[in-house]
């Protein structure tokens, strides 16, 4: 522990922050040329946009379990709630997909402010239970009023064709372009937040609760607000999602599969930092795609999540903060 | 005149009663002890005024006025700041940011910067590591980090749970100058510790022994009650 240690330090320091610009500028650069290069109709824009929806619903959970340390296993919910009541608002309704996202982020945080007033009084595992709790609720409840939502078969959306009110199109670009400013939209407002007061706040809560509130954090609402704006976010992302696909079913929306998939970018690429849920849905969507492709060649099925397991424990044993990880507990 | 008063104070967990039945009363401007042996409710006590606790009977008032039930967040922002028991600082922020975390504007005219100057002018060690993970740093750098992140929101009463806890005697005779400095810049120190050597630095104090104030002075009484201590403090 001599001062020794602390020029390198500085080194490494003064090295990343250059690197923490030049590198998302590049990648942008380079995704806003994709289009270009592979053509506007390309299958791999289609893998492109899957990828960039993936990122956002890892960046959105990340902001309250990863920068608040608030374990959500459950946040399939916020999705579905998104994404379900953008499709019902339109077919039922007729409403612009534009305002059904946002009554959808509505009521999905209405839903997190009420989880997390059941919850966050209490410390440790409640909030995480009640969100595995509202995930099989919902879920149960989105296979029985099959009026509304379908039931087993899912929704479909009412495709009109190519609209820009309606936020459909035949073409995968429209997609690609909104996903891309929804990724870039989530990594700007990660990285303030992680240098802002509520960040620090968030973040003092998830290190010592008890040492955040003798600090002057007022730490149910700080957790609240965390869940609030995360849950927000993964709405949006499910309103997007339904437009995209044009169709949402229970398992997808509420299934806990999915809550553990949301959870894996910021598992793998680095739980509480801006750019760890990029790296980590990008790694997980490559693989998905090789091993989709294997599962075709073998008819062996599920690959994919054998994978995702595989690079999990890969990543938990040997970097346990995640490859971007700057947590020293990797929790 | 008294900044804290402490009334028939009695905290318990559940039927553990760690505190049975303490008062005392803090001035402005003084450095006052809490002394006593693992378990006597020297913790406890702290944490009930913090607000970490909720007592199960007796008052606890600043400035006069009680502080009934009152969150923590609540007791930070009326200038009572806690340095917690095995410091507790945020592992994983850098000391810029733990520092930052406490900073109430609500509680001060003086500028974030003003106040980061203030407290690394105190502990230039921090100056030299403000860039660098908490949880990384040395115990004794910790500390002083934990220190430093209570004066951060301008604090009338400073609150440190044994501060000496874990360090080296270089460590801890550095903390206790600093501490001294603190006070003679006029903030009113209340200081829990085990180690009776904490009564050099202290203008009064009690001495708790199983939940209840065993003997109350100025330094002078507390450092002539040489065999109290040999039975409470087993120095």
């Amino acid at each position: 522990m001599s001062d020794t240690a602390m020029s390198p330090a500085n080194g490494v320091a003064t090295s990343r922050i250059n690197w923490r610009l030049i590198v998302p500028v590049a990648v942008i650069a380079l995704m806003v040329l994709l289009p270009f290069v592979v053509g506007t109709q390309s299958y791999l824009l289609g893998i492109a946009v899957r990828a960039m929806l993936f990122i956002a619903l890892g960046q959105a959970w990340n902001v309250v379990a990863g920068i608040g340390g608030q374990l959500s296993l459950g946040h399939g919910v916020f999705f579905g709630v998104g994404a379900y009541g953008t499709a019902i608002l339109f077919n039922s309704l007729g409403l612009t997909p534009w305002v059904g996202g946002v009554l959808g982020a509505v009521a999905s945080i209405a839903v997190a402010g009420l989880m997390g007033a059941a919850t966050f009084r209490l410390r440790g595992v409640y909030f995480a239970l009640a969100t595995v709790a509202i995930s099989l609720c919902l879920e149960k409840l989105a296979r029985h009023f099959i009026g509304i939502t379908g039931g087993d078969a899912g929704l479909a959306v009412r495709f009109i064709g190519d609209s820009l009110s309606a936020a459909q199109s035949r073409s995968p670009l429209p997609f690609f372009f909104a996903s891309l400013v929804m990724v870039v939209a989530y990594y700007v407002l990660t990285r303030r937040l992680l240098r802002s007061n509520f960040g620090y706040q968030l973040q003092a809560v998830r290190d010592d609760e008890e040492a955040a509130a003798a600090s002057g954090v007022p730490v149910f609402r700080t957790k609240m607000w965390g869940l609030i704006l995360s849950a927000g976010m993964t709405a949006l992302t499910g309103a997007l999602y339904v437009q995209f696909y044009l169709a949402i079913d229970p398992g997808a929306a509420f299934g806990l599969g999915q809550a553990i998939q949301i959870q894996l970018p910021s598992l793998i690429g680095g739980l509480g930092t801006a750019g760890g849920p990029v790296i980590g849905g990008a790694i997980m969507i490559l693989v998905s795609e090789v091993t989709n492709w294997l599962s075709a060649r073998t008819a062996i099925h599920g690959l994919d999540i054998l994978a995702y397991g595989a690079i999990l424990l890969i990543v938990v044993m040997f970097v346990p903060g995640g490859l971007l990880g700057r947590t020293r507990r990797g929790a | 005149m008294t900044l804290l008063t402490v009334e028939s104070l009695k905290v318990g967990y559940g039927d553990l009663i760690a505190v049975r039945d303490v008062s005392f009363t803090v001035k402005p401007g003084e450095i006052f002890v809490l002394l006593g042996a693992n378990g006597s409710g020297k913790t406890t006590t702290l944490r009930a005024i913090s607000g970490l606790i909720r007592p199960i009977a007796g008052r606890i008032a600043m400035e006069g006025e009680a502080l009934g039930a009152i969150k923590p967040h609540a007791v930070a922002r009326l200038g009572i700041s806690h340095v917690p028991e095995g410091r507790r600082i945020f592992p994983n922020l850098s000391v810029d940011d733990n520092l930052t975390v406490s900073y109430l504007p609500t509680r001060t005219d003086k500028s974030l910067r003003a106040i980061l100057d203030e407290v690394y002018g105190l502990f230039p060690r921090l100056r030299e590591r403000h860039k660098q993970m908490a949880g990384t740093m040395s115990g004794g750098e910790q500390q002083m980090l934990a220190i430093g992140r209570a004066l951060m929101n301008c604090p009338k009463l400073l609150m440190l749970d044994e501060p000496s806890l874990g360090l080296s005697p270089v460590m801890t005779d550095l903390v206790f100058e600093r501490l001294e400095a603190i006070s003679n810049q006029g903030l009113t120190i209340l200081l829990v510790e085990q180690n009776a050597s904490a009564i050099d630095l202290a203008t009064s104090g009690v001495i708790l022994s199983n939940g209840v104030v065993s003997m109350a002075g100025d330094r002078a009484a507390l450092s002539s009650t040489q065999y109290i201590q040999k039975a409470y403090l087993g120095v």
